[in-house]
């Protein structure tokens, strides 16, 4: 467990990368985070996220071509690594066992 | 990337730059393409400006350590290491080589410290008369122009009522101030302490003297002084004199100074004059007084008299030469006529205040600045060299360590670097010594010139900046070519072999030296010439048997009713004795100046003839006391002398010399005789020739013989001067003290020897001399370090050699001749070369002289020997200690 944690914001980028799948870079990113969740993130926390994860191995770049809404730009596309999967498989694997854990009556009491 | 769909708004330059400055390379691109992207979609949702805000928020947004660009030198940028390696190695090179490293320092040091020297001398004189407040403004008046198509010089000499009238007709003039020296000394008192003393520096000042000229006061007000025509301005100096430590505002002195005495009151105490001050003067009186008691300085108006000085202040921003057009119309308006009667025409320059000491006529002292600003250059230039030239010459045993430095890789600056570093320390090490040099020799210099300066430039910043500048620029230049030539050796070669020495190098090294015998060449003839000159002047035939004449100050205090029969009383008691041949009472001695200047012409000729001619006032034994040479003619017989008790005019019997027959346009002494010549003193005097004397000097030799008319006056005792024996001086003086105190009591006694008190014109030369000769003595001080230096390196070198040739049965004296030949020889050159340069600079100098020595052979030769004798010493000292050295353990060395 211990060097694979990753937090909930990464998890989110981590995810969103594979949502996207070969399209998958800082903007983009930033976009599809905004528009599925609805939270505002700024495009240099998701760009540090990003850095850090890759540090981590959870992903690996390749620079795409530019383009001209880029202003001719180089743009960084992200793609999860086998260890980025496990990483995303351990957290919801983790959150799914403290899911169960949780004792029925919880929620029955928080239903009334 | 090509194409833009039409024209797209770019995000603000700034911030783009921005990023790209911070932002790590591999970084950047995605980053801006990201930003860039954003951007424009935000022009299109939120308008330019706030996008523009947005893309700059971006941009900081991204400043993060992750993101922050990294120093990209891989290596430490930290220099420190290196340098302090360099300082390491540069000492314990430097303290490794004791010997060479002395010299080196210690002919820096000297070069250096005697500029430092020289800077405060030259600051000093560059300093004059800034201290007044208003100097800028103030200016004095003098002329330039011809007489005759004559140059006159400049000529600071004007008439007493050119001020006023200049005041009344020229609007941009603020006020003037007018000064009159009075050329006899006063006898002043305390009257109630009795002791009279004799001053000489007084001056009669017109009232707003102390409104124009910032002499601070210690006492009293600058604008009440002076204003009553009772009134004394004293020295502090001259306050402690009289009336010790007490202030002496509104006390009384008594001044004697014929028809000008009386009892003055004092008003103001002036502090001690400063140095740097053309004025000297211990005693200022009213101008009004002098006019008034002494109506001579009246006549014409005040247009008749020109022996004031003329100061004034102008508005600012004035135009000089306008203003001085003025001056020149207002003088034509006034005595136009005389002028062109004399066939004289002058301009007005306005001289400013801080220019007198400098750019007068009298002082060369510009030309004096210029020339020791060159010869210290020089000075510092030779110590330089010397310094290049050892470290060239020491240049192979350093070249092992280039050898080995180069082959671990140093780089050719890192070698260049260690060298000028070395050369910095030891220039810093010379300058630190040359303070302590400058500091030590400040009083040999103020005995030199005779002056009193301090070491006031060690004060100003400025003066700090030049001198590291200077010494960090001198170490980098002297420091450059033993660095470059040390550096570019060739690592292979060197360490195979160890030869080193180029050939090149040994030749700038000879050049150099060359340079440094020329400097001391021409230094050393400069003093020589400087020398025979005024021997030359002293040794002159006077005309006058100077040694033998005691002069007295003549008294001041007396019954002036009375006075010809003082006089005549005095001089017969004092003739009495038996070691006194004769006795003169006389207007000024030689050696004083003149008393009187004019204009004097032949009364069977126009006025247009008229000549400036030199007047003295003398008594009937004056010929007899100077043992003068009549050419023609009679001595004041004792008839004239009974006429001219009786008359009262100064007309009267008068003896000229021959320049004045010349100038006069007579055949010969003997037609001279009995012609009448006409002057104007007040009135026209008519005086009749009854003698003409040879020519003797009455001034200095630096300037020419003038004409000189020697009128007969029985009642003139500025000066008594005694023909005396030489055998019992204690005696004699004693002698002429108690008559001269029998005779006029109250009298302070005064007397000085005729031919010191005539050697003192020469004083501004001896010092010229001396400084000259210090510069000399330094200068072949410096070279010969140098050469020493360079001697017993290249005697250290070929040792091996001399070993062999001693083995192969060489002399000493064949070695000493191998050793120092090449020394000769550059000698030599700098003999050639200098000759030129002597005499064209010795022409220069003689100019300033009216009666000179001519430029001849010895003083090419006398120089060049010396230069020899001295170098060959040096060389020989050292090539003897080598050539003896046995070949034993010279062959065994290493």
């Amino acid at each position: 467990m211990k060097g694979t944690h990753i937090g909930e914001f990464e998890e989110l980028v981590l995810l969103t990368v594979g949502i996207l799948y070969d399209d998958a870079y800082g903007l983009a990113i930033t976009d599809e985070i905004e528009e599925r969740t609805g939270r505002s993130v700024t495009v240099s926390s998701v760009h540090k996220a990003l850095m850090r994860m890759e540090q981590k191995g959870f992903l690996r770049s390749h620079m795409g071509g530019a383009t001209e809404e880029r202003g001719g730009r180089n743009k960084r596309l992200f793609t999860i690594t086998n260890s980025g999967k496990e990483a995303l498989r351990e957290a919801r694997t983790m959150r799914n066992e403290l899911w169960d854990a949780i004792p029925k009556v919880v929620w029955d009491i928080k239903m009334s | 990337m090509s194409k833009l769909p039409k024209h797209q708004p770019e995000p603000p330059k700034l911030a783009t730059r921005f990023l790209r400055w911070y932002c790590r390379a591999e970084l950047v691109d995605e980053v801006e393409g990201d930003l860039y992207e954003l951007f424009q979609r935000r022009v299109d949702d939120q308008g330019l400006w706030k996008a523009k805000a947005l893309y700059w928020i971006n941009i900081l947004m991204f400043l993060h350590p992750d993101y922050i660009r990294k120093n990209e030198k891989h290596y430490s940028p930290n220099h420190i290491p290196m340098l302090r390696h360099y300082f390491n190695i540069s000492t314990r090179v430097l303290l490794k080589h004791k010997f060479y490293t002395a010299i080196n320092i210690l002919g820096l040091a000297a070069g250096m410290g005697v500029c430092l020297l020289i800077y405060q001398y030259i600051h000093f004189e560059l300093s004059y008369d800034q201290f007044h407040e208003n100097d800028e403004n103030t200016y004095r008046i003098t002329f330039t122009g011809t007489r005759n198509g004559e140059d006159i010089g400049l000529d600071a000499s004007t008439t007493y009522g050119l001020g006023p009238a200049a005041d009344d007709m020229i609007p941009e003039m603020e006020s003037f101030v007018r000064t009159h020296p009075h050329s006899i000394s006063p006898v002043v008192t305390n009257p109630e302490q009795n002791e009279p003393y004799l001053e000489n520096n007084l001056w009669y000042v017109d009232s707003n003297f102390l409104q124009m000229f910032s002499f601070p006061l210690k006492y009293g007000d600058e604008n009440t002084g002076l204003s009553g025509k009772y009134d004394v301005i004293i020295t502090e100096k001259l306050a402690e004199k009289y009336f010790g430590n007490v202030n002496p505002i509104g006390k009384e002195l008594k001044l004697e100074l014929g028809v000008l005495s009386g009892n003055f009151i004092v008003r103001g105490v002036l502090q001690n004059l400063p140095d740097n001050s053309h004025m000297e003067f211990d005693i200022l009186l009213p101008l009004s007084n002098l006019l008034e008691n002494d109506r001579s300085y009246r006549t014409e108006d005040g247009w008749s008299w020109d022996n004031f000085t003329t100061y004034v202040t102008l508005n600012e921003n004035t135009k000089l030469k306008e203003v001085g057009e003025k001056f020149d119309r207002l003088i034509t308006s006034h005595i136009g006529d005389k002028l062109a009667q004399s066939n004289v025409k002058i301009e007005t320059k306005l001289q400013p205040l801080t220019d007198i000491h400098l750019r007068s006529e009298s002082s060369s002292n510009i030309q004096r600045i210029q020339f020791f600003t060159v010869v210290v250059i020089f000075i510092l230039l030779m110590a330089w060299v010397n310094f290049i030239n050892l470290s060239t010459a020491r240049a192979m045993q350093r070249a092992k360590e280039v050898g080995v430095r180069k082959s671990i890789g140093a780089l050719k600056w890192q070698l260049i670097g260690q060298f000028i570093t070395e050369s910095l320390l030891i220039n810093l090490v010379a300058a630190l010594l040359a303070i302590g040099i400058a500091y030590i020799m400040l009083p040999i210099l103020n005995d030199l010139i005779n002056q009193e300066i301090t070491f006031s430039v060690l004060q100003s910043t400025k003066f700090w900046l030049i001198f590291l500048q200077i010494i960090f620029l001198g170490a980098l230049l002297s420091g450059l070519y033993p660095a470059f030539v040390l550096s570019s050796f060739k690592p292979v070669s060197i360490l195979k072999s160890g030869k080193t020495t180029t050939k090149q190098g040994f030749s700038l090294r000879k050049a150099l030296i060359a340079f440094q015998f020329l400097i001391s060449l021409l230094l050393i003839s400069g003093t020589y010439l400087v020398y025979k000159q005024i021997t030359f002047m002293k040794s002159q035939d006077m005309g006058i048997d100077m040694e033998k004449i005691l002069v007295v100050q003549g008294p001041r205090v007396m019954d002036y009713s009375n006075l010809r029969n003082l006089y005549n009383t005095f001089k017969n008691e004092a003739s009495r004795y038996h070691s006194i041949a004769s006795v003169t009472g006389t207007g000024a001695v030689p050696g004083t100046g003149n008393m009187f200047r004019g204009y004097v012409w032949r009364k069977d000729k126009l006025r247009e003839t008229e000549q400036l001619v030199n007047v003295e006032q003398v008594d009937g034994e004056f010929t007899q006391t100077f043992d003068l040479q009549l050419l023609a003619g009679t001595t004041f017989t004792r008839d004239m002398r009974i006429n001219d008790m009786q008359r009262s005019g100064n007309d009267g019997p008068v003896i000229i010399n021959e320049k004045a027959v010349k100038a006069f346009g007579f055949d010969s002494p003997e037609d001279a005789l009995h012609e009448k010549l006409i002057t104007i003193v007040g009135d026209t005097v008519e005086v009749e020739i009854v003698g003409v004397v040879k020519d003797f000097y009455w001034n200095s030799l630096q300037k020419a013989q003038m004409p000189s008319l020697f009128a007969l006056n029985d009642a003139y005792g500025a000066y008594f001067s005694f023909r005396i024996n030489l055998s019992d001086i204690p005696e004699t003086i004693a002698f002429i003290n108690a008559t001269y105190d029998s005779v006029f009591p109250g009298n302070p006694f005064d007397y000085f020897f005729l031919d010191a008190h005539f050697n003192k014109q020469y004083q501004a030369d001896i010092q010229f001399r001396n400084l000259f000769s210090a510069f000399s003595a330094l200068a072949i001080f410096i070279a010969c370090i140098g050469l020493f230096a360079l001697v017993s390196y290249s005697a250290t070198l070929r040792i091996k050699e001399i070993g062999i040739r001693k083995v192969l049965g060489a002399g000493v004296g064949h070695l000493m001749m191998l050793l120092s030949r090449e020394y000769l020889m550059l000698l030599l050159i700098a003999v050639g070369l200098a000759v030129p340069a002597i005499i064209i600079g010795g022409k220069a100098w003689l100019e300033n002289y009216a009666y000179k020595v001519g430029i001849s052979i010895d003083l090419f030769l006398i120089p060049g020997l010396m230069l020899m004798f001295i170098s060959f010493l040096t060389v020989c000292y050292r090539t003897y200690t080598t050539a003896k050295t046995n070949p034993v353990d010279s062959l065994k060395t290493e």
